[in-house]
């Protein structure tokens, strides 16, 4: 029973010691029809790992090329929307929504992009994981290489995306840690972000390894995934703050009552609700860990098991169907 | 004694026909998901090699490779070479039976797999060379030959997109052409290329064959098939034959490719017609110096039986021209009744034309040939591939040596002095 990989180093010598020598031990790959689920030859992966930034690398590259902007696209995408959002805020109302902690409200463009920040990435795995193996078709029809690379690829592409944006974000904060001399700091909770972004990864690679084996199957996706990612940006909460799916107490001339904090007190809470999106818990969760908001547990447990669960039925899932695909693509 | 580099064993691939190979409608699954869901997710595991529209695209294909052989698969177009070699790189998967591969395995089945137009062309000798199999460190040492190979040199950080197709082509061909493998599987890419870059890759092919490499070639041309290879499977219909000399397996594919096109002259396509008549050109036979063949040694007669039909309505004074074509479609020869002998002739019913050609000069190689009717200068009905005969080596020079089809297109005696 075996998945031989392709290339082990440890037998790639000179090939002039290959004549007459009968029993040099020859790497063996065994080609049958294989059955049922299908695991995962990890050991391939390992084995190709530069094929993996190689294409990562072309990703990135191809990208930015022809933008006359260039990379500068990777900081502009995210800026623009942080402006088109905080503008909607305050005009929808939502801007004076947001939770205040510890008696100061965050400054909402920050609001905006804590939020902004994983769904972008997200979105990135929902559209572009989602199209990367029919939109690389010569690469599944003509070469045998680990197949799980070309989404891998696309999530990896979008890490760069993600860190410029990151830095961005950093310098957003500290502008306004400096216009509100001091009052508005991130919180202590940062300490957990890279926890957070460990599991926006398992959520994203889930997702990408799903929708692209599915698009290979169903091509009706490529136009169904659009609306995934503009509703998505709505269902989970990204540009708005949750606490419009809760009742404040009001009193009788209609004034929401308050906390010493400044917080609403409420009388409904249908947050936990979201806990059904696998992505809330992480978009929330980066608020809570920059911003200081309470955690919103349930949330954050929906995304684990979620997200855990998508990784695996993706993998899985696109494992199945992998040997078919180039009969197919 | 030691184990065959490839092994294959009883490999068959199937296709299912029709819609039902492309990805299956989004509508249809989600509806039959909901009619009946329990046969619906069956149906995603089942094998579909059973049913009535699936075409066997390999049939039972078993055959072995010995460690620096050459082996050269050929076969008319659809006979499967190509399902087999995807099957062998791990592409598509057969549907029964299994391969051993012993060796690290390159596959060439297209130049410039994974050539992104966008990026240079110093960019894409990276990536093209990642996804053929190459280290890093691999294509950095042969990095400078590459780009010497490729002729590109100049315009190496020019995007690829900006290439003309023949530099496209010699730089994706050089990549491949430093790969490494101990078993290489190469699809048709030799044909790429203007003839003099031909020359340098079949060269580049033929060293790589010296250092003991076994490989597996697809081709079309006899003249490659003749020249790099040391035995031959000739496939039909996906079916494999036993493993064959050169010589018996390049005559076995010209004899399927004279028994068919499968259509008897009279029904093969014209060129040119007269409008609302049927066809003249009737038949058309070969002879050799023994009788009918289409294997005619350098030097020797070859003869061409023209009938033609039904034509008694031709008016004027008719002409028949038989023109032979290298595989290059190179005209290299044209027998013309009127050039010939002066003779023209007239409509009638039926009539056979011979035309004998007392000696064939032309090097070794496959010729097609093409008939053609004429009225003064108008042609009023042409057939191309009407037939083809393979031109096979004879000694006629003494030296056991002759031209080959790159350097001349005939064989002329001459004497040398000094």
């Amino acid at each position: 029973m075996s998945e031989a990989s392709m290339s082990l180093s440890a037998t790639n010598s000179p090939v002039s010691s290959t004549i007459g020598t009968p029993d040099r031990d020859y790497e063996e790959t065994i080609i049958r029809p294989k059955q049922g689920w299908i695991g995962v030859d990890w050991r391939e992966l390992i084995s190709h790992r530069e094929l993996l930034l190689f294409l990562v690398w072309r990703d990135v590259k191809v990208k930015y090329k022809q933008a006359i902007f260039g990379a500068a696209w990777a900081i502009v995408v995210p800026l623009v929307s942080v402006l088109i959002y905080t503008i909607i805020g305050k005009f929808a109302g939502f801007a004076n929504r947001t939770v205040t902690v510890n008696g100061v409200p965050t400054p909402y463009p920050v609001y905006i992009y804590a939020g902004l920040l994983p769904w972008l990435f997200l979105q990135t795995a929902i559209n572009g994981g989602g199209l990367s193996l029919v939109n690389n078709q010569p690469l599944l029809s003509k070469i045998y290489l680990p197949r799980l690379f070309i989404p891998t690829a696309m999530i990896g592409s979008a890490c760069v995306d993600f860190f410029m944006s990151s830095i961005v974000f950093t310098l957003m904060i500290l502008y306004y840690v400096v216009q509100t001399q001091g009052t508005f700091t991130p919180s202590w909770q940062i300490v957990f972000i890279p926890g957070l972004i460990a599991l926006m990864m398992i959520g994203a690679l889930g997702t990408a390894y799903l929708l692209s084996a599915l698009t290979v199957m169903f091509r009706d996706l490529r136009f169904i995934i659009p609306f995934i990612t503009q509703l998505g940006i709505w269902l989970t909460a990204v540009v708005y703050p949750q606490t419009i799916f809760t009742v404040p107490q009001k009193t009788a001339d209609g004034q929401i009552v308050r906390d010493i904090h400044g917080n609403a007190v409420l009388v409904a809470d249908y947050r936990d609700w979201l806990a059904l999106n696998p992505f809330a818990g992480i978009v929330q969760g980066f608020r809570s860990a920059i911003l200081g908001e309470p955690w919103q547990w349930t949330q954050l447990i929906g995304s684990i098991v979620l997200c855990s669960l998508l990784f695996v039925l993706g993998l899985f899932y696109f494992k199945r169907v992998e040997r078919r695909f180039a009969d197919i693509a | 004694m030691s184990k065959p580099a490839i092994s294959i064993e009883h490999i068959s691939k199937a296709y299912r026909i029709g819609l039902a190979q492309q990805s299956d409608s989004f509508a249809s699954t989600v509806k039959s998901l909901l009619k009946k869901p329990l046969k619906t997710l069956r149906k995603f595991n089942e094998d579909y090699s059973s049913g009535q529209d699936v075409y066997w695209a390999l049939k039972d294909v078993s055959f072995e490779v010995e460690r620096g052989e050459v082996l050269g698969l050929i076969g008319r177009n659809g006979a499967g070479k190509s399902t087999l070699l995807k099957v062998l790189s791990r592409i598509v998967e057969p549907t029964s039976g299994h391969a051993i591969m012993r060796g690290r395995v390159s596959s060439l089945l297209e130049v410039g797999t994974g050539f992104h137009p966008e990026l240079t062309g110093r960019e894409n000798i990276y990536l093209n060379g990642a996804i053929l199999g190459m280290k890093r460190s691999e294509i950095k040492r042969k990095f400078d030959q590459i780009v010497e190979f490729s002729e590109v040199g100049k315009f190496l950080d020019t995007p690829v997109k900006r290439y003309s197709s023949g530099m496209y082509v010699r730089l994706a061909f050089s990549v491949a052409a430093h790969l490494e493998p101990e078993i290489m599987i190469v699809d048709e890419v030799l044909a790429v290329g203007d003839a003099a870059f031909q020359q340098k890759c079949l060269g580049k092919m033929s060293d790589v064959m010296r250092q003991g490499r076994t490989i597996i070639f697809v081709s079309h041309s006899m003249d490659a098939i003749a020249s790099l290879c040391s035995s031959v499977v000739h496939l039909r219909k996906g079916c494999a034959s036993e493993k064959m000399s050169v010589e018996a397996g390049i005559r076995s594919y010209l004899d399927e490719a004279a028994a068919g096109d499968n259509l008897p002259l009279s029904q093969k396509p014209r060129t040119i017609q007269i409008d609302n008549h049927p066809p003249v050109f009737h038949d058309l036979k070969i002879r050799g110096q023994d009788g009918p063949t289409v294997m005619i040694p350098v030097g020797t007669r070859v003869g061409f039986d023209v009938t033609l039909r039904n034509f008694a309505d031709v008016p004027g004074h008719l002409t028949l021209g038989i023109g032979l074509n290298n595989v290059r479609g190179q005209r290299v020869a044209l027998f013309h009744t009127e050039y010939h002998k002066g003779l023209t002739f007239r409509g009638v019913d039926e009539l056979t034309l011979h035309c004998d050609v007392e000696s064939l000069p032309l090097v070794p190689g496959t010729y097609t040939i093409d008939l053609v009717l004429a009225d003064g200068y108008n042609m009023l009905e042409k057939v191309e591939r009407a037939g083809q005969i393979e031109v096979v080596f004879n000694d006629i020079l003494g030296t056991g040596k002759l031209p080959n089809g790159k350097q001349s297109v005939v064989v002329l005696p001459c004497t040398w002095s000094n």
